[in-house]
């Protein structure tokens, strides 16, 4: 077996050497824009559109040319079971991996970490370990898709997203789907290398492994779908919703100006507050607005990957020190920008002369959890804001929110109003932006507010008035639309906060079975994704409770007319029992993408449409 | 008490000099300076000694309070007290402490009081108000803030029937001023019940256009010209209809009658004449009379006053109403009676009333004689108090100010003709007064001659309880320089006359309020020029009079008084031991370019007509090389006495950069080495913005002069101000 591999890996050696060497030429020469280790997003799009895109296409060039004719044949009649045939070839394509993936990286992080200035720690290495292992997934997902029978593998290219997209909320979730999904990936591999490549796999388990994540992807095209047959067909009738709102709809707000909000908010609305709301009507019109940042964002995590850093470093411009926070000492390492020798360390605290003096405190200044390095001059993390200053070298408390409270996303700056917002679990405060950078006075916000309880907050529109602010705030309620609010908030300027009306919305600009689509064709896997999701990046959060969905029935329908599809097509295929009873479970729990995975995973030719039989005498003979 | 008598008899030998040294200049004939009619015109030096004994005698014995820096800030918590025009309410800015969840900030809300019941509800609190007008109904209030026009209503919407609650709405905006047409609020429409007057210029069009704006914030054009409109008076009956605009006609500004379709120019303003259109003269008797247009300005004459043009006249005659008996200060303001003047105030060293009928007249002499009382009744009198006056539409309530420039007290007060009783007349608003114990130094006037016989004066601040002839002397030359020193309460120049010194503060040539030909009289000669000269012949007075050691010199001001400053160091280095200025220009040229370039409204040309007539003419390169050859910018090398500069790194009338570049020529030099201190204000605009600011402003100020004369420096500094301090760049 490894006779064989070392001689695929040979095939492949120099392609890989040259595509590593390539590769470190490009990375050096980045080096003249940006440190290497520097979290850039188009920079870490870019590398993995090269490194698994590659691996992809190397596994699926890999397999191709061994099924050329005569090539197969002679692969697999070598006097190796073919399973240690495939492990031979998987084997050598993850070598080649290694150096094309691993190998620049690793070099270059170590010679970040041996040469440069730059602070690399254990998490640097281990990004080279989690790129490799989703280039590997990619490289068998490029080897699947060919080796298997069935076309509909490719939908299985959906697991990188699930791979990539969440910014993992502890290691477990960043490096378990990767490994999981890799070795999946390997045990089908292995069952799909065969002398006959264009048998199916029909094994329970080999099918129950490609229906699952089949049909979790397949929902995804199931709601695309929706093109075609729903909003298409709107659009060219010039009936759709988003040129035709819906009078009632949360969605309907949308299309309104700024002034009309405010109306369209207090119609209909229960006002607890009648002056305040007539006074905001009165001068909507007139106030200028100002759109106030709303999203949650995955708070930094200790030994999370660099390239989900949001800074890289505080600069002490007058002494040419960076400052970069380590995630193993939890402070921020000074290093001279050009010598790289070491210069000191911010704790919570304060500054330390070193790191070892830094140690004898570190109980005390040792930062709590990761910050957000803001403006090259704030640290924030959980419900603290941290002011660094590097003339006088002191760290100052700017400014505490409540025990209970914490920052659901980096403090932003409103240009057009003079605002910086700061986003928490319980509040949006306003701080004059001036203000805010005036550190040697007592920080107090200019407004805060504390948010209605809502179920899914969008968006929060401040309108400036003659004396405070009003705020719309945009919830738009369960994943059915159920509960659907805008809540209007007036905030004078000795901060009285006064709820002035609240508007529920109870008309969906779609019809329920469009909106809940996803729901309706497999409830079971609406909550997969929902838990897997939120289990991975709280910043993807899918809405898990199902209590307000409204189109219960309709799923109902759909599971019971998939299982009866799934009898008339399992009895075509003619099913043994184990199948019959893998795809009955399969089908009961994920109910219709189950079934078009059946369809997928199973042949067509000769079961939905006769082979054409070829007449011998079909062609004319000459004569 | 031995201190005590000391002090008389240096004031008695003082005195003695004085009297005995010959009379150098003759005094200007133009009018008294006093400002009191009738009064005579006097010789300088016994003005002189007398006020010497009489500081001497009246201070010597009190302690000598070293104001503290936040108490010399800390100003009256009451402003802008606007009394309604039906006389039933009053309107004030109050910066009270806040209740709120922000006890520290200190935000401006808008008061109403309602004058009957004494009742107090807060209408509007909002950080941005910059102005607010009382409707000509009284109904409502317009709040002006940099971006809006907002309204307070004293009655419910769409009633205008019921009379004003103090249930007022809540304040709204109504109307966003737009800034790409330059928009901004002219005033009040006074021929509306309830409407603004907005000013806007099209981009593209290149027009002006004034425009109502009413109480629902719709706007409504009056009238529409190519020239820079800055007055519209409206017909009283057809409020959209303008009879008379002031606008800027190629640099110059004139009174146009537009109420004919072919337009006449009824008046030309000069330079800095208000030229303000207060109402129209109507014929009270059965026999028809000429209309006339009763105007605030100066009409081509010396000094502003009160004139009377008849409109109805194809050449526009006019007549003088009023002007000071003394023939020396321009009016200074106006109260009105139904929409003309009832009395007339002049800010001479102090304050001077005129009624301007026999009612006015009559009420002014009670109310004097009645304040008077009132004063006297008060444990803290308030010594050589003033007062000023707002009346309501049909001036039935008079509003009085009472304020001296001894401690910052401010008091008020009502006076009601109506009442029977001459003791009920008057009323003392304690509640919205601030009253002061606070006496830290005492502020007087002296007038002298300056080397060429003009004759001037100059307001002089001193510390209780010292031999003046010992005390170190800070000249102070206000801003401007087209402003003068007037006698109201400074907290800088009592600050540094509790640090023990005296501070003088001339009213050099170039300075407003004593006549069109008091200022023109500068003659553009400044920096190394006449209007220095004038700046160094009154201190030289008082030095002479004994007030002040000659030996212990310093020259402190700030904009204009940083540059006189600079100049002092340039060109007389030999006199003083130090100075301080703060956001000087050093180049006037320089300075005045840098202003022309921000074209505010479209009025370069009225700015530069201006400028050219003062100071410099832009288009003039000769004109501008010499001013710039006898500023100080020319003459770094000359200064060899320390120096302190403070400098607003936002400042956005003198060119931080070129400050920036003198010091640093300071710096590069060979001379002796001498203390260059620059310091700049990181947020500060063209003076500190702030109280923190300020307060650091004060700091540096006491620092630098105890560095060389050593005076009293508070060296505590709050760990605000430290911090504040360390964000300086120097």
């Amino acid at each position: 077996m490894f006779e064989l591999a070392k001689s695929e890996f040979y095939r492949y050696q120099k392609w890989a050497c040259l595509w590593a060497l390539v590769v470190l030429g490009v990375f050096l020469f980045s080096l003249r824009y940006q440190p290497f280790l520097y979290p850039d997003q188009a920079k870490s799009a870019l590398n993995n559109l090269l490194m698994l895109g590659g691996s992809f296409m190397f596994g699926a060039l890999q397999i191709v040319l061994h099924r050329r004719k005569n090539h197969w044949t002679f692969l697999i009649h070598r006097p190796l079971p073919s399973s240690g045939i495939c492990n031979a070839i998987l084997l050598a394509g993850a070598a080649v991996i290694l150096i094309a993936v691993g190998a620049p990286w690793l070099v270059m992080v170590a010679g970040t970490d041996v040469f440069g200035s730059s602070l690399v720690e254990f998490r640097h290495y281990s990004y080279i370990v989690y790129l490799c292992l989703t280039a590997l997934m990619s490289y068998q997902l490029g080897v699947l898709i060919v080796l298997n029978a069935s076309r509909g593998i490719v939908l299985l290219v959906g697991l990188l997203v699930l791979v990539l997209a969440p910014k993992a909320d502890s290691h477990l979730a960043q490096f378990a789907p990767v490994i999981v999904f890799n070795g999946m990936l390997y045990y089908l591999n292995k069952l799909s290398f065969k002398p006959d490549l264009s048998t199916y796999l029909r094994g329970p388990i080999a099918q129950s492994l490609l229906a699952v994540p089949m049909s979790f992807n397949l929902v995804y095209l199931l709601i695309l779908s929706t093109v075609v047959f729903y909003h298409g067909p709107k659009w060219a009738l010039g009936t759709h919703p988003d040129t035709n709102p819906v009078d009632g709809s949360l969605s309907y707000t949308y299309s309104l100006n700024k002034d009309e909000l405010v109306d369209y908010t207090l119609e209909n609305a229960q006002v607890f507050a009648p002056d305040l709301a007539n006074s905001i009507r009165l001068q909507a019109d007139e106030s200028n607005y100002h759109w106030i940042a709303a999203s949650v964002r995955s708070h930094p995590r200790s030994h999370q990957l660099h390239l989900d850093d949001t800074n890289y470093q505080l600069v002490d411009e007058k002494n040419n020190i960076n400052y970069q926070f380590s995630h193993r000492h939890m402070a921020l390492l000074g290093k001279h920008a050009l010598t790289g020798e070491p210069a000191g360390v911010i704790g919570q605290d304060g500054f330390y002369r070193s790191l070892s003096e830094f140690k004898q405190n570190k109980e005390g200044a040792a930062f709590e959890r990761v910050p957000y390095l803001i403006e090259n001059r704030y640290a924030a993390f959980g419900n603290t804001l941290l002011s660094i200053n590097f003339e006088d070298k002191s760290v100052s408390e700017r400014f505490r929110l409540r025990d209970n409270e914490y920052l659901q996303n980096m403090p932003f700056h409103m240009q057009t109003s003079g605002f910086i917002s700061l986003f928490t679990n319980q509040r949006i405060i306003l701080f004059d932006s001036q203000r805010f950078a005036y550190e040697y006075e007592t920080l107090a916000p200019n407004f805060a507010f504390e948010l209605p309880k809502t179920i899914s907050l969008t968006s929060i529109l401040g309108f400036e008035l003659a004396d405070g602010f009003a705020f719309i705030i945009q919830d738009k309620g369960h994943y059915s639309g159920v509960g659907a609010k805008t809540h209007l908030i007036h905030v004078d300027y000795a901060q009285n906060e006064t709820l002035v009306a609240s508007r529920e919305y109870t008309v969906n600009r779609h019809p329920n079975w469009i909106e809940e689509i996803d729901y309706m064709l497999s409830p079971l896997l609406y909550v997969m994704r929902a838990e897997i999701m939120n289990a991975l990046d709280e910043a993807l959060a899918i809405p898990g409770d199902i209590s307000e969905m409204t189109v219960n029935k309709q799923a109902v329908i759909v599971h019971i007319f998939s299982l009866i599809l799934l009898i008339i097509l399992g009895r075509k295929h003619e099913l043994n029992k184990a199948q019959w009873a893998t795809w009955i479970v399969l089908v009961s729990s994920l109910s219709f993408p189950a079934v078009l995975s059946f369809v997928l995973l199973h042949p067509f030719k000769g079961v939905y449409f006769k082979k054409p039989q070829r007449l011998l005498s079909a062609k004319p003979q000459a004569v | 008490m031995q201190f005590t008598l000391l002090a008389n008899i240096l004031a008695c030998l003082v005195a003695l000099v004085l009297f005995i040294l010959p009379v150098e200049a003759n005094a200007d004939s133009r009018g008294k300076l006093d400002g009191e009619q009738g009064a005579e015109q006097t010789a300088i030096q016994p003005k002189l000694v007398s006020s010497i004994a009489e500081f001497s005698q009246r201070h010597m014995q009190m302690p000598t309070i070293a104001l503290d820096r936040l108490e010399a800030i800390k100003g009256f918590s009451v402003s802008d007290v606007t009394l309604s025009p039906d006389g039933k309410w009053l309107a004030f800015i109050s910066k009270d402490k806040r209740s709120g969840k922000n006890a520290n900030e200190r935000i401006p809300s808008l008061v109403l009081m309602n004058i009957q019941t004494g009742a107090k509800t807060t209408a509007f609190t909002s950080p941005k108000i910059k102005q607010f007008f009382w409707s000509q109904d009284a109904n409502h209030i317009f709040i002006l803030s940099p971006k809006f026009v907002s309204l307070v209503s004293l009655i419910p919407e769409g009633d205008e029937t019921s009379s004003a609650s103090i249930n007022s709405s809540r304040a709204r905006i109504i109307h966003k001023l737009d800034s790409k047409h330059d928009e901004y609020v002219m005033g009040i429409h006074k021929q509306a019940p309830h409407a603004l007057l907005v000013a806007s210029r099209h981009p593209k069009s290149k027009t002006f256009t004034v425009s109502m704006l009413d109480r629902s914030g719709t706007k409504h054009a009056i009238y529409k010209s190519r020239h820079a409109l800055i007055g519209v008076m409206s017909d009283k009956n057809e409020p959209l209809k303008a009879e008379f605009i002031k606008r800027v006609n190629g640099g110059k500004v004139e009174l146009v009658d537009v109420r004919k379709p072919e337009k006449a120019v009824i008046a030309h303003c000069d330079l800095r004449d208000p030229c303000t259109m207060l109402g129209l003269e109507e014929s009270q008797s059965m026999q028809p009379q000429p209309q006339g247009l009763v105007v605030f300005g100066r009409l081509g004459q010396d000094l502003i006053g009160l004139y009377r043009i008849n409109v109805d006249s194809d050449t526009y005659p006019f007549s003088r109403l009023h002007q000071d008996p003394s023939e020396f200060f321009d009016a200074y303001d106006v109260s009105l009676k139904l929409g003309l003047p009832n009395t007339i105030s002049y800010q001479t060293k102090s304050m001077h009333h005129y009624g301007l009928n026999a009612a006015a007249t009559d009420a002014l002499t009670e109310i004097e004689a009645l304040l008077k009382q009132e004063n006297l009744k008060h444990p803290f009198a308030l010594v050589d108090s003033f007062f000023s006056i707002q009346t309501n539409a049909d001036a039935t309530l008079w509003l009085l100010r009472q304020e001296s420039p001894q401690n910052p007290s401010v008091r008020y007060f009502l006076y009601d003709a109506t009442r029977a009783s001459s003791h009920d007349r008057i009323k003392a608003l304690d509640s919205i007064s601030y009253q002061s114990k606070r006496v830290a130094s005492y502020k007087s006037t002296l007038d002298y001659v300056v080397s060429d016989g003009m004759r001037q004066f100059a307001h002089i601040t001193v510390p209780n309880g010292f031999d003046l002839q010992t005390l170190p002397l800070i000249v102070m030359p206000h801003g401007g320089p087209w402003s003068r020193t007037d006698n109201h309460y400074s907290f800088i120049s009592d600050f540094l006359a509790s640090r023990g010194f005296v501070v003088y503060e001339p009213n050099f040539r170039s300075s407003t309020g004593m006549g069109f030909q008091y200022m023109v009289s500068a003659n553009k000669d400044f920096g190394d020029g006449i209007v220095q000269q004038d700046i160094i012949d009154g201190m030289n007075a008082l030095l002479n009079a004994g007030i002040g050691d000659p030996k212990r010199l310093a020259i402190v001001g700030h904009s204009f008084g940083g540059f006189s400053a600079l100049s002092g160091l340039s060109f007389t280095p030999e006199l003083f031991k130090m100075a301080f200025a703060g956001a000087p220009p050093t180049d006037l040229t320089y300075s005045i370019e840098f202003l022309d370039r921000k074209d505010f409204r479209n009025l370069s040309d009225r700015r530069q007509q201006m400028f050219s007539k003062l100071a410099v003419d832009i288009s003039d390169e000769k004109d501008k090389q010499r001013l710039s050859a006898q500023s100080p910018f020319m003459h770094w090398e000359k200064v060899n006495k320390p120096l302190y500069v403070w400098a607003g790194a936002r400042d956005d009338r003198v060119d931080i950069k070129k400050v920036k570049q003198y010091v640093a020529k300071l710096r590069s030099a060979n001379t002796p080495k001498q203390a260059r201190f620059l310091f700049v204000d990181p947020d500060a605009g063209h003076s500190p913005n702030r109280q923190l600011s300020m307060e650091a402003y004060l700091y540096l100020l006491e620092w630098s002069l105890n560095k060389h004369f050593e005076s009293y420096l508070d060296s505590h500094l709050s760990s605000a101000l430290e911090g504040f301090l360390e964000t300086y760049e120097q």
